[in-house]
Protein backbone atom coordinates (compact mmCIF):
# COMPACT_ATOMS: atom_id res chain seq x y z
CA UNK A 1 0.00 0.00 0.00
CA UNK A 2 1.26 3.66 -0.69
CA UNK A 3 1.37 5.84 1.87
CA UNK A 4 -1.66 6.73 4.03
CA UNK A 5 -3.44 10.10 3.29
CA UNK A 6 -4.86 10.24 6.84
CA UNK A 7 -7.37 13.61 5.83
CA UNK A 8 -8.49 12.04 2.11
CA UNK A 9 -11.93 11.05 3.49
CA UNK A 10 -12.13 14.80 4.95
CA UNK A 11 -10.52 16.50 2.03
CA UNK A 12 -12.90 14.71 -0.73
CA UNK A 13 -15.77 15.42 1.64
CA UNK A 14 -14.98 19.50 1.60
CA UNK A 15 -14.16 19.49 -2.08
CA UNK A 16 -17.62 17.82 -2.72
CA UNK A 17 -19.23 20.32 -0.49
CA UNK A 18 -17.37 23.03 -2.60
CA UNK A 19 -18.56 20.70 -5.93
CA UNK A 20 -22.25 20.99 -4.19
CA UNK A 21 -21.98 25.21 -3.86
CA UNK A 22 -20.80 25.99 -7.22
CA UNK A 23 -23.98 23.97 -8.72
CA UNK A 24 -26.01 25.54 -6.56
CA UNK A 25 -24.52 28.96 -7.24
CA UNK A 26 -24.80 28.40 -11.39
CA UNK A 27 -28.52 27.77 -10.95
CA UNK A 28 -29.44 30.90 -8.85
CA UNK A 29 -27.39 32.48 -11.90
CA UNK A 30 -29.77 30.89 -14.14
CA UNK A 31 -32.86 31.74 -12.47
CA UNK A 32 -32.22 35.30 -12.20
CA UNK A 33 -31.04 35.77 -15.42
CA UNK A 34 -34.59 34.17 -16.44
CA UNK A 35 -36.22 35.75 -14.56
CA UNK A 36 -35.39 38.75 -16.05
CA UNK A 37 -36.19 37.40 -19.25
CA UNK A 38 -39.93 36.55 -18.00
CA UNK A 39 -40.53 39.63 -16.65
CA UNK A 40 -39.35 41.99 -19.81
CA UNK A 41 -40.97 39.00 -22.21
CA UNK A 42 -43.49 38.47 -20.11
CA UNK A 43 -43.30 35.02 -20.56
CA UNK A 44 -45.47 33.44 -18.02
CA UNK A 45 -44.24 30.11 -19.09
CA UNK A 46 -40.67 30.60 -18.46
CA UNK A 47 -42.22 32.41 -14.84
CA UNK A 48 -44.16 29.71 -13.59
CA UNK A 49 -41.32 27.05 -14.35
CA UNK A 50 -38.80 29.66 -12.41
CA UNK A 51 -41.05 29.38 -9.38
CA UNK A 52 -41.54 25.74 -9.40
CA UNK A 53 -37.51 25.22 -9.55
CA UNK A 54 -37.04 27.20 -6.56
CA UNK A 55 -38.80 24.18 -4.55
CA UNK A 56 -35.55 22.29 -6.21
CA UNK A 57 -33.35 25.10 -4.80
CA UNK A 58 -35.01 24.94 -1.42
CA UNK A 59 -34.29 21.43 -1.54
CA UNK A 60 -31.17 21.15 -2.15
CA UNK A 61 -29.80 23.80 0.71
CA UNK A 62 -31.36 21.43 2.98
CA UNK A 63 -29.23 18.47 1.05
CA UNK A 64 -26.38 20.56 1.74
CA UNK A 65 -26.59 21.47 5.41
CA UNK A 66 -27.00 17.73 5.41
CA UNK A 67 -24.12 17.16 4.15
CA UNK A 68 -21.84 20.14 6.45
CA UNK A 69 -23.50 18.38 9.85
CA UNK A 70 -22.58 15.01 8.52
CA UNK A 71 -19.04 16.25 7.94
CA UNK A 72 -18.82 17.95 11.33
CA UNK A 73 -20.64 14.77 12.67
CA UNK A 74 -17.78 12.47 11.47
CA UNK A 75 -14.98 14.11 11.60
CA UNK A 76 -15.15 16.64 13.92
CA UNK A 77 -13.47 19.52 12.05
CA UNK A 78 -11.12 22.29 13.35
CA UNK A 79 -9.67 25.58 12.71
CA UNK A 80 -9.71 25.83 8.67
CA UNK A 81 -11.56 23.00 8.26
CA UNK A 82 -14.38 24.15 10.69
CA UNK A 83 -14.32 28.01 9.66
CA UNK A 84 -15.14 26.62 5.46
CA UNK A 85 -17.98 24.29 6.31
CA UNK A 86 -19.27 27.20 8.98
CA UNK A 87 -18.83 29.60 5.74
CA UNK A 88 -20.31 26.56 3.40
CA UNK A 89 -23.63 26.66 6.07
CA UNK A 90 -23.92 30.59 5.60
CA UNK A 91 -23.70 30.88 1.86
CA UNK A 92 -26.03 28.29 1.11
CA UNK A 93 -28.40 30.46 3.35
CA UNK A 94 -27.57 33.09 1.04
CA UNK A 95 -27.80 31.23 -2.11
CA UNK A 96 -31.20 29.98 -1.41
CA UNK A 97 -32.29 33.27 0.20
CA UNK A 98 -31.20 34.63 -3.64
CA UNK A 99 -33.32 31.96 -5.23
CA UNK A 100 -36.59 33.01 -3.26
CA UNK A 101 -35.70 36.76 -5.01
CA UNK A 102 -35.23 35.22 -8.38
CA UNK A 103 -38.86 33.52 -7.95
CA UNK A 104 -39.85 36.93 -6.67
CA UNK A 105 -39.22 38.48 -9.74
CA UNK A 106 -40.78 35.72 -11.81
CA UNK A 107 -43.87 36.14 -9.74
CA UNK A 108 -44.09 39.82 -11.22
CA UNK A 109 -43.59 38.45 -14.41
CA UNK A 110 -46.69 36.49 -13.91
CA UNK A 111 -48.37 39.83 -12.97
CA UNK A 112 -47.49 42.28 -15.29
CA UNK A 113 -48.86 40.52 -18.42
CA UNK A 114 -52.02 43.08 -18.49
CA UNK A 115 -49.80 46.34 -18.40
CA UNK A 116 -50.11 47.86 -21.60
CA UNK A 117 -46.53 49.52 -23.06
CA UNK A 118 -44.53 48.67 -21.13
CA UNK A 119 -41.19 50.81 -20.27
CA UNK A 120 -38.83 48.76 -18.85
CA UNK A 121 -35.61 50.94 -17.72
CA UNK A 122 -32.35 50.25 -18.79
CA UNK A 123 -30.76 50.44 -15.54
CA UNK A 124 -33.07 47.64 -14.27
CA UNK A 125 -31.14 45.26 -16.57
CA UNK A 126 -27.42 46.91 -15.49
CA UNK A 127 -28.53 46.10 -11.85
CA UNK A 128 -29.36 42.36 -13.10
CA UNK A 129 -26.01 41.80 -14.53
CA UNK A 130 -24.49 43.81 -11.74
CA UNK A 131 -25.50 41.34 -8.88
CA UNK A 132 -25.32 38.48 -11.15
CA UNK A 133 -21.50 39.41 -11.33
CA UNK A 134 -21.13 39.87 -7.64
CA UNK A 135 -22.21 36.36 -6.86
CA UNK A 136 -20.30 34.60 -9.27
CA UNK A 137 -17.52 36.28 -8.28
CA UNK A 138 -18.10 35.91 -4.35
CA UNK A 139 -18.12 32.15 -5.71
CA UNK A 140 -14.69 32.35 -6.43
CA UNK A 141 -13.55 34.07 -3.46
CA UNK A 142 -15.35 31.26 -1.83
CA UNK A 143 -13.34 28.06 -3.90
CA UNK A 144 -9.83 30.17 -4.67
CA UNK A 145 -10.00 31.38 -0.29
CA UNK A 146 -9.53 34.53 -2.11
CA UNK A 147 -10.12 37.15 0.83
CA UNK A 148 -8.70 40.17 -1.67
CA UNK A 149 -11.87 39.49 -3.80
CA UNK A 150 -14.74 38.95 -1.17
CA UNK A 151 -13.32 42.58 -0.10
CA UNK A 152 -13.79 43.90 -4.26
CA UNK A 153 -17.35 41.73 -4.04
CA UNK A 154 -18.19 44.10 -1.50
CA UNK A 155 -16.50 47.16 -2.70
CA UNK A 156 -18.76 46.90 -5.86
CA UNK A 157 -22.15 46.09 -3.62
CA UNK A 158 -21.66 50.25 -2.88
CA UNK A 159 -22.11 50.96 -6.61
CA UNK A 160 -24.83 48.97 -6.99
CA UNK A 161 -26.58 50.31 -4.21
CA UNK A 162 -25.98 53.84 -5.78
CA UNK A 163 -27.08 52.38 -8.82
CA UNK A 164 -30.58 51.15 -7.21
CA UNK A 165 -30.91 54.45 -5.21
CA UNK A 166 -30.86 56.40 -8.64
CA UNK A 167 -33.59 54.12 -10.05
CA UNK A 168 -35.58 53.88 -7.53
CA UNK A 169 -36.19 57.84 -7.09
CA UNK A 170 -36.27 58.26 -10.95
CA UNK A 171 -39.33 55.65 -10.75
CA UNK A 172 -41.05 56.90 -7.72
CA UNK A 173 -40.15 60.60 -9.90
CA UNK A 174 -42.41 58.43 -12.41
CA UNK A 175 -45.29 57.44 -10.31
CA UNK A 176 -46.70 61.04 -10.37
CA UNK A 177 -47.21 60.97 -14.32
CA UNK A 178 -50.62 59.96 -14.95
CA UNK A 179 -49.72 58.76 -18.00
CA UNK A 180 -48.04 55.75 -16.97
CA UNK A 181 -49.27 52.49 -15.30
CA UNK A 182 -48.78 52.86 -11.41
CA UNK A 183 -48.74 48.91 -11.39
CA UNK A 184 -45.80 49.10 -13.70
CA UNK A 185 -43.31 51.21 -11.89
CA UNK A 186 -44.50 49.65 -8.69
CA UNK A 187 -42.92 46.06 -10.08
CA UNK A 188 -40.27 47.93 -11.69
CA UNK A 189 -39.38 48.99 -7.84
CA UNK A 190 -40.13 45.45 -6.83
CA UNK A 191 -37.79 43.91 -9.55
CA UNK A 192 -35.10 46.43 -8.83
CA UNK A 193 -35.17 45.85 -4.86
CA UNK A 194 -34.89 41.31 -5.36
CA UNK A 195 -32.16 42.60 -7.59
CA UNK A 196 -30.35 44.85 -4.67
CA UNK A 197 -31.31 42.29 -2.10
CA UNK A 198 -29.23 39.89 -4.04
CA UNK A 199 -26.27 41.95 -3.93
CA UNK A 200 -26.28 42.24 -0.20
CA UNK A 201 -26.01 38.61 -0.31
CA UNK A 202 -23.09 38.59 -2.14
CA UNK A 203 -21.89 40.93 -0.16
CA UNK A 204 -22.94 38.37 3.26
CA UNK A 205 -21.00 35.76 0.97
CA UNK A 206 -18.31 37.98 0.66
CA UNK A 207 -17.72 38.56 4.83
CA UNK A 208 -17.97 34.85 5.17
CA UNK A 209 -15.25 34.05 2.81
CA UNK A 210 -13.11 36.87 5.00
CA UNK A 211 -13.96 34.80 8.30
CA UNK A 212 -13.19 31.49 6.40
CA UNK A 213 -9.71 32.88 5.33
CA UNK A 214 -8.86 35.04 8.34
CA UNK A 215 -10.96 34.13 11.32
CA UNK A 216 -12.17 36.87 11.84
CA UNK A 217 -15.82 38.18 11.84
CA UNK A 218 -16.69 41.21 9.88
CA UNK A 219 -19.04 43.34 8.47
CA UNK A 220 -18.77 44.86 5.04
CA UNK A 221 -20.79 48.44 3.82
CA UNK A 222 -22.20 48.87 7.66
CA UNK B 1 -4.47 43.61 38.31
CA UNK B 2 -3.21 40.52 36.58
CA UNK B 3 -3.51 37.22 38.33
CA UNK B 4 -0.08 35.59 39.49
CA UNK B 5 0.49 32.58 37.47
CA UNK B 6 0.58 29.14 39.12
CA UNK B 7 3.32 28.14 37.15
CA UNK B 8 6.04 30.65 35.31
CA UNK B 9 8.28 28.91 33.11
CA UNK B 10 10.80 30.52 31.43
CA UNK B 11 13.25 29.09 28.66
CA UNK B 12 13.42 25.98 29.83
CA UNK B 13 15.28 23.46 28.05
CA UNK B 14 15.41 19.55 28.75
CA UNK B 15 17.62 16.85 27.44
CA UNK B 16 17.95 13.01 28.01
CA UNK B 17 21.85 12.51 27.17
CA UNK B 18 22.80 14.21 24.29
CA UNK B 19 19.09 14.72 23.27
CA UNK B 20 17.14 17.91 23.75
CA UNK B 21 13.39 17.38 24.33
CA UNK B 22 12.40 20.58 25.10
CA UNK B 23 13.57 23.63 23.16
CA UNK B 24 13.25 26.88 25.42
CA UNK B 25 10.08 26.70 26.57
CA UNK B 26 8.33 29.60 28.23
CA UNK B 27 4.98 30.04 29.44
CA UNK B 28 2.38 30.91 32.35
CA UNK B 29 0.16 28.59 33.64
CA UNK B 30 -2.73 30.28 35.56
CA UNK B 31 -4.33 29.35 38.49
CA UNK B 32 -7.93 27.68 38.70
CA UNK B 33 -7.37 26.91 34.79
CA UNK B 34 -7.45 23.50 32.76
CA UNK B 35 -3.95 23.78 30.78
CA UNK B 36 -4.02 21.13 27.72
CA UNK B 37 -0.83 20.11 26.08
CA UNK B 38 -1.11 18.62 22.61
CA UNK B 39 1.42 17.61 20.00
CA UNK B 40 2.38 14.24 18.71
CA UNK B 41 3.98 11.27 20.19
CA UNK B 42 7.92 12.38 21.26
CA UNK B 43 7.16 16.21 20.96
CA UNK B 44 8.07 16.77 24.50
CA UNK B 45 4.76 17.51 26.31
CA UNK B 46 4.61 14.65 28.80
CA UNK B 47 8.56 15.58 29.67
CA UNK B 48 7.51 19.02 30.21
CA UNK B 49 4.70 17.89 32.69
CA UNK B 50 7.17 15.72 34.43
CA UNK B 51 8.95 19.02 34.89
CA UNK B 52 6.98 20.69 36.92
CA UNK B 53 7.14 17.89 39.78
CA UNK B 54 10.36 17.07 39.08
CA UNK B 55 9.32 13.65 37.99
CA UNK B 56 12.17 13.79 35.92
CA UNK B 57 14.82 13.79 38.80
CA UNK B 58 14.61 10.23 38.91
CA UNK B 59 15.63 9.95 35.18
CA UNK B 60 19.60 9.26 34.87
CA UNK B 61 21.45 10.78 32.91
CA UNK B 62 19.04 13.91 31.56
CA UNK B 63 19.86 17.87 32.67
CA UNK B 64 17.82 20.66 32.56
CA UNK B 65 18.13 24.56 32.61
CA UNK B 66 15.76 27.66 32.48
CA UNK B 67 13.37 28.57 35.34
CA UNK B 68 10.12 26.92 36.68
CA UNK B 69 8.62 28.78 39.78
CA UNK B 70 5.48 27.83 41.92
CA UNK B 71 3.67 30.88 43.14
CA UNK B 72 6.80 32.79 42.76
CA UNK B 73 9.02 29.90 44.16
CA UNK B 74 11.40 28.33 42.35
CA UNK B 75 10.75 24.53 42.29
CA UNK B 76 14.76 23.99 40.96
CA UNK B 77 16.53 26.17 43.69
CA UNK B 78 18.81 23.94 46.22
CA UNK B 79 16.50 24.07 49.15
CA UNK B 80 13.22 22.70 47.26
CA UNK B 81 11.89 20.13 49.16
CA UNK B 82 10.66 17.84 46.61
CA UNK B 83 8.46 15.33 48.46
CA UNK B 84 6.50 18.92 49.44
CA UNK B 85 6.51 19.91 45.75
CA UNK B 86 5.20 16.58 44.71
CA UNK B 87 2.34 16.93 47.38
CA UNK B 88 1.58 20.27 45.89
CA UNK B 89 1.48 19.14 42.63
CA UNK B 90 0.06 15.84 41.96
CA UNK B 91 0.64 13.23 38.88
CA UNK B 92 -2.25 11.20 37.79
CA UNK B 93 -1.08 8.57 35.21
CA UNK B 94 -2.26 7.21 31.85
CA UNK B 95 -3.01 4.31 32.94
CA UNK B 96 -5.05 3.72 36.96
CA UNK B 97 -2.20 2.78 39.12
CA UNK B 98 -4.20 2.07 42.64
CA UNK B 99 -1.90 0.10 45.04
CA UNK B 100 -3.25 -3.33 45.57
CA UNK B 101 -4.75 -2.66 49.02
CA UNK B 102 -8.50 -1.16 49.76
CA UNK B 103 -9.93 1.80 48.79
CA UNK B 104 -9.81 3.15 52.02
CA UNK B 105 -6.20 2.83 52.27
CA UNK B 106 -5.61 3.92 48.78
CA UNK B 107 -6.78 7.42 49.77
CA UNK B 108 -5.45 7.52 53.00
CA UNK B 109 -2.13 6.21 51.67
CA UNK B 110 -0.67 9.83 51.44
CA UNK B 111 -2.19 11.65 54.59
CA UNK B 112 -0.94 8.51 56.29
CA UNK B 113 2.39 8.95 55.08
CA UNK B 114 2.96 12.55 54.81
CA UNK B 115 1.26 13.14 58.65
CA UNK B 116 -2.54 14.34 58.98
CA UNK B 117 -3.21 18.17 59.68
CA UNK B 118 -3.82 18.22 63.47
CA UNK B 119 -7.57 18.09 64.39
CA UNK B 120 -8.27 16.26 60.93
CA UNK B 121 -10.25 12.71 60.87
CA UNK B 122 -8.58 10.68 58.64
CA UNK B 123 -11.84 8.91 57.76
CA UNK B 124 -13.56 12.44 57.11
CA UNK B 125 -10.64 13.30 54.66
CA UNK B 126 -11.10 9.72 52.67
CA UNK B 127 -14.84 10.46 52.19
CA UNK B 128 -14.30 14.08 51.19
CA UNK B 129 -11.88 12.95 48.74
CA UNK B 130 -13.95 10.45 47.30
CA UNK B 131 -17.30 12.88 47.32
CA UNK B 132 -14.56 15.35 45.10
CA UNK B 133 -13.49 12.60 42.71
CA UNK B 134 -17.08 12.30 42.11
CA UNK B 135 -16.64 7.98 43.40
CA UNK B 136 -18.25 8.15 46.64
CA UNK B 137 -21.32 7.03 45.69
CA UNK B 138 -20.41 4.19 44.01
CA UNK B 139 -17.77 3.00 47.12
CA UNK B 140 -19.22 4.26 49.75
CA UNK B 141 -21.15 0.76 50.87
CA UNK B 142 -17.42 -1.18 50.14
CA UNK B 143 -14.38 1.13 51.18
CA UNK B 144 -12.80 -1.93 52.35
CA UNK B 145 -13.39 -3.41 48.65
CA UNK B 146 -10.02 -3.82 47.25
CA UNK B 147 -9.19 -0.92 45.01
CA UNK B 148 -8.70 -3.38 42.08
CA UNK B 149 -11.80 -4.52 42.06
CA UNK B 150 -13.05 -1.43 40.70
CA UNK B 151 -13.65 -0.63 36.72
CA UNK B 152 -10.90 1.17 35.16
CA UNK B 153 -12.67 4.36 35.29
CA UNK B 154 -13.41 4.47 38.68
CA UNK B 155 -10.11 3.18 39.54
CA UNK B 156 -8.70 6.73 37.71
CA UNK B 157 -11.10 8.46 39.73
CA UNK B 158 -9.67 6.98 42.77
CA UNK B 159 -6.19 7.54 41.79
CA UNK B 160 -7.45 11.58 41.06
CA UNK B 161 -8.71 11.02 45.12
CA UNK B 162 -5.56 10.05 46.41
CA UNK B 163 -4.00 13.13 44.90
CA UNK B 164 -6.89 15.12 46.46
CA UNK B 165 -6.16 13.28 49.53
CA UNK B 166 -3.03 15.36 50.08
CA UNK B 167 -4.44 18.53 49.57
CA UNK B 168 -2.82 19.74 46.22
CA UNK B 169 -2.89 23.26 44.42
CA UNK B 170 -2.09 21.46 40.94
CA UNK B 171 -3.33 18.42 39.46
CA UNK B 172 -1.16 16.81 36.30
CA UNK B 173 -2.48 14.58 34.31
CA UNK B 174 -0.77 12.53 31.76
CA UNK B 175 -3.46 11.39 28.98
CA UNK B 176 -5.78 10.30 32.35
CA UNK B 177 -8.21 8.84 29.96
CA UNK B 178 -6.43 6.76 26.97
CA UNK B 179 -7.27 4.12 28.82
CA UNK B 180 -11.17 4.25 29.59
CA UNK B 181 -14.11 4.08 27.68
CA UNK B 182 -16.19 6.99 26.54
CA UNK B 183 -18.32 6.99 29.54
CA UNK B 184 -15.51 7.22 31.59
CA UNK B 185 -13.63 9.42 29.91
CA UNK B 186 -16.74 11.73 30.13
CA UNK B 187 -16.94 11.15 34.13
CA UNK B 188 -13.08 12.15 34.27
CA UNK B 189 -13.82 15.24 31.90
CA UNK B 190 -17.04 16.75 34.32
CA UNK B 191 -15.19 16.04 37.38
CA UNK B 192 -11.96 18.17 35.93
CA UNK B 193 -14.54 21.07 34.81
CA UNK B 194 -15.42 21.00 38.73
CA UNK B 195 -11.82 20.46 39.96
CA UNK B 196 -10.73 23.21 38.40
CA UNK B 197 -12.87 25.49 40.48
CA UNK B 198 -9.98 24.93 43.57
CA UNK B 199 -7.10 23.49 41.56
CA UNK B 200 -5.09 24.45 38.55
CA UNK B 201 -4.82 21.31 36.38
CA UNK B 202 -2.41 20.38 33.51
CA UNK B 203 -3.51 17.48 30.75
CA UNK B 204 -1.36 16.40 28.23
CA UNK B 205 -3.77 14.87 25.98
CA UNK B 206 -4.01 12.84 22.42
CA UNK B 207 -7.49 13.53 21.40
CA UNK B 208 -8.12 17.23 20.29
CA UNK B 209 -11.34 16.41 21.01
CA UNK B 210 -10.94 16.36 24.83
CA UNK B 211 -8.57 19.25 24.87
CA UNK B 212 -11.26 21.40 23.15
CA UNK B 213 -14.11 19.98 25.38
CA UNK B 214 -12.35 20.65 28.71
CA UNK B 215 -9.49 23.30 28.53
CA UNK B 216 -9.06 27.03 28.74
CA UNK B 217 -5.76 27.52 27.02
CA UNK B 218 -4.05 25.14 25.11
CA UNK B 219 -0.66 24.71 24.07
CA UNK B 220 0.97 22.93 20.95
CA UNK B 221 4.03 20.91 21.31
CA UNK B 222 6.19 19.91 18.29
CA UNK B 223 9.87 18.91 18.20
CA UNK B 224 10.47 19.99 21.78
CA UNK B 225 9.22 23.36 21.08
CA UNK B 226 6.02 25.01 22.18
CA UNK B 227 4.51 26.62 19.01
CA UNK B 228 1.85 28.10 19.84
CA UNK B 229 -0.34 28.64 23.37
CA UNK B 230 -3.30 30.14 23.39
CA UNK B 231 -6.97 30.29 24.19
CA UNK B 232 -8.32 27.01 23.25
CA UNK B 233 -11.38 28.09 21.18
CA UNK B 234 -8.72 30.20 19.34
CA UNK B 235 -6.70 27.58 19.06
CA UNK B 236 -9.55 25.22 17.48
CA UNK B 237 -10.94 27.83 15.65
CA UNK B 238 -8.29 30.19 14.27
CA UNK B 239 -4.49 29.46 15.16
CA UNK B 240 -2.03 31.51 14.36
CA UNK B 241 0.57 29.26 13.47
CA UNK B 242 0.69 27.33 10.24
CA UNK B 243 1.88 24.25 11.81
CA UNK B 244 -0.96 24.33 14.60
CA UNK B 245 -3.31 24.43 11.54
CA UNK B 246 -1.58 21.55 9.89
CA UNK B 247 -0.94 19.19 12.69
CA UNK B 248 -5.11 20.10 14.44
CA UNK B 249 -6.30 19.47 10.98
CA UNK B 250 -4.57 16.28 10.45
CA UNK B 251 -1.83 17.47 7.67
CA UNK B 252 0.71 16.43 9.67
CA UNK B 253 1.73 14.00 13.06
Amino acid sequence: MDSIHVRANLDESLNALTDELVRLSSKIDTAVDQAMRAYSDCDVDLAQQIIAKDANINAKRFEIEERCLHIMVTQQPVAGDLRMIVTAMNIVTELERMGDHAAGIAKLALRVEEVPKRDIPNGIFQLASQCRDMVRRALVAFTQRDAGLAYAVADHDDSLDNQYRMLFHKTVAETRDASKSTDHLLSVLFVAHNLERIGDRATNIAERVIFMTSGKLTELNV
Amino acid sequence: MTTQATFQIEQLNFHYGPTQALRDISMAILPREITALIGPSGCGKSTFLRCLNRMNDTIPDTSMSGRITLEGKDIYAPDTDKTELRHRVGLVFQRPNPFPQSIFDNVAFGPRVLGLPQGTDLGELVEQSLRSAALWDEVATDMTGPALSLSLGQQQRLCIARVLAVKPDVILMDEPCSALDPIATGKVEELMRRLKEQYTIVIVTHSMQQAARVSDKTGFFWLGELVEFDETTTIFTRPSVQRTEDYITGRFG
